[in-house]
């Protein structure tokens, strides 16, 4: 089994963390410990930015070359996945790899079978059921594709990543105001694009009524 | 390119690149800040250290009290980082360079006019005191980014921008001791100019220093 098919590290991640300390400290051994905890998370947020495989390789080679030219200034008990995100951000940017707008049209499906979301869908036997799920998906990443840069970022962090909503905000560099208001108003244009796709009615009576976790963040804003 | 063979591809590719441990790194970085700081109280004495100039000594410890309490509050927001190891965002960085030096005009203005000291000084206009800003400012700001040089992954800019706004900061407590002139258009120019000058310096030079290059 490959080392980096055991299950990825979180935000906060202790075994990432401490890996990361020892590195920052010369253990050269924690290197290894630190790569498998934390490669997939790295992957995955460069592949939603670029879809060239040999981008992707050569950014998350890179993002993990900076992470050991920088390993003095790793500030002890800080979480070093918000690091590596943010180095990979900025290398994505560098190398101009946003890669939303330069997928190719036949992407689609991989980008699908790429997902776990789909993956997971995939395992359920029924034909209809999958094809829906497509679909829906399908619309979802569309919608992901349309909202501005901030929104992506945002809900990127915080509902893909699961990171808590002040870390997400220190690291994208924004005010936690602002990062709730991109959440909110990211997922309430996607919840509307795949409703307005399927039930154009139903979409516009839902969009008039915020869920209870959107009515948590207006609180947290206002 | 399989997960496995980048693993080993990024394992071999950092054996080679040298990198400094955090011991090694807060070695290098004491060494050439305190140098940096020697280097720019040297240059401060040679010019003639602490200069009352006809100013009771009162005024002095006032000004240089107040000074040091917003360029200490200005340097510690420059200086430091988040919990999560990033640098402050620009507004943070902005505020930390903006409010200091506006308190500190007002501050040096407002005592100088209390202690009738602020009348028009034409033949000061702030040309030495710019001088002498830039002088010890810049030689703080080297030594900080010869200190970084190389281990910023995130944000070489901002870093470089922060350090010589708090060179700036910095040099401008040490021209308050020297100078004893409260004109203000005196302070914009000797005072204030020499720290945007140098923010923007430690920006444009921190980009290309501090960043971390692949070998």
């Amino acid at each position: 089994m490959p080392p980096t098919s055991e299950r990825p590290a979180g935000p906060g991640d202790p075994v990432a963390n401490e890996a990361m300390d020892r590195y920052a400290d010369g253990d050269a051994s924690a290197f290894p410990i630190l790569y498998d905890a934390i490669a997939p998370r790295v992957e995955g947020l460069v592949r939603r930015r670029t879809r060239d495989a040999s981008r992707i390789d050569d950014i998350v080679q890179q993002t993990f070359e900076r992470i050991h030219r920088a390993r003095g200034t790793f500030i002890r008990g800080s979480d070093v996945l918000s690091w590596a995100f943010k180095i990979a951000r900025n290398l994505c940017l560098d190398l101009g790899a946003q890669g939303w707008r330069e997928r190719p049209a036949d992407g689609k499906d991989r980008e699908a079978e790429a997902d776990p979301i789909a993956q997971a869908v995939a395992e359920v036997a029924d034909a209809e059921r999958i094809a829906t799920a497509r679909e829906t998906l399908a619309r979802l990443v569309r919608a992901f594709r349309a909202l501005p840069e901030r929104q992506q970022l945002a809900l990127e962090l915080v509902r893909i990543e699961g990171f808590p909503m002040a870390a997400a905000a220190e690291n994208l560099g924004v005010t936690l105001p602002s990062l709730k208001m991109s959440v909110f108003r990211g997922a309430e244009a996607l919840r509307n694009a795949v409703l307005e796709d399927a039930n154009p009615r139903s979409a516009r009576e839902r969009a008039a009524q915020p869920t209870t976790v959107e009515k948590e963040h207006l609180r947290g804003i206002t | 390119m399989e997960s496995l063979e980048r693993r080993n591809s990024v394992l071999a590719s950092i054996a080679e690149i040298p990198a400094p441990t955090r011991r090694e790194l807060m070695r290098r970085q004491a060494w050439l800040v305190v140098s940096g700081v020697l280097g720019a109280l040297t240059l401060f004495w040679v010019e003639g250290g602490l200069r009352a100039t006809g100013r009771p000594p009162s005024l002095v410890a006032w000004t240089s009290l107040g000074t040091s309490c917003f360029v200490g509050v200005g340097m510690w927001f420059l200086f430091t980082r988040t919990r999560s190891g990033h640098r402050r965002g620009w507004l943070v960085l902005g505020l930390a360079t903006i409010v200091p030096v506006v308190a500190f005009v007002l501050w040096r203005y407002g005592l100088g006019h209390l202690y009738e000291l602020a009348s028009p000084w034409p033949t000061r206009p702030g040309y030495r005191c710019f001088a002498l800003s830039v002088a010890t400012g810049g030689i703080l700001l080297g030594a900080l980014l010869l200190a970084w040089r190389r281990v910023d992954p995130m944000s070489p800019t901002a870093t470089g921008a922060a350090f010589g706004a708090g060179a700036g900061l910095g040099s401008a407590l040490l021209i308050d001791l020297w100078c004893p002139v409260s004109y203000l258009p005196h302070l914009l120019v000797g005072h204030v100019l020499p720290i945007a000058l140098l923010a923007a310096a430690g920006a444009a030079i921190g980009r290309r220093i501090l960043r971390t290059f692949r070998s």
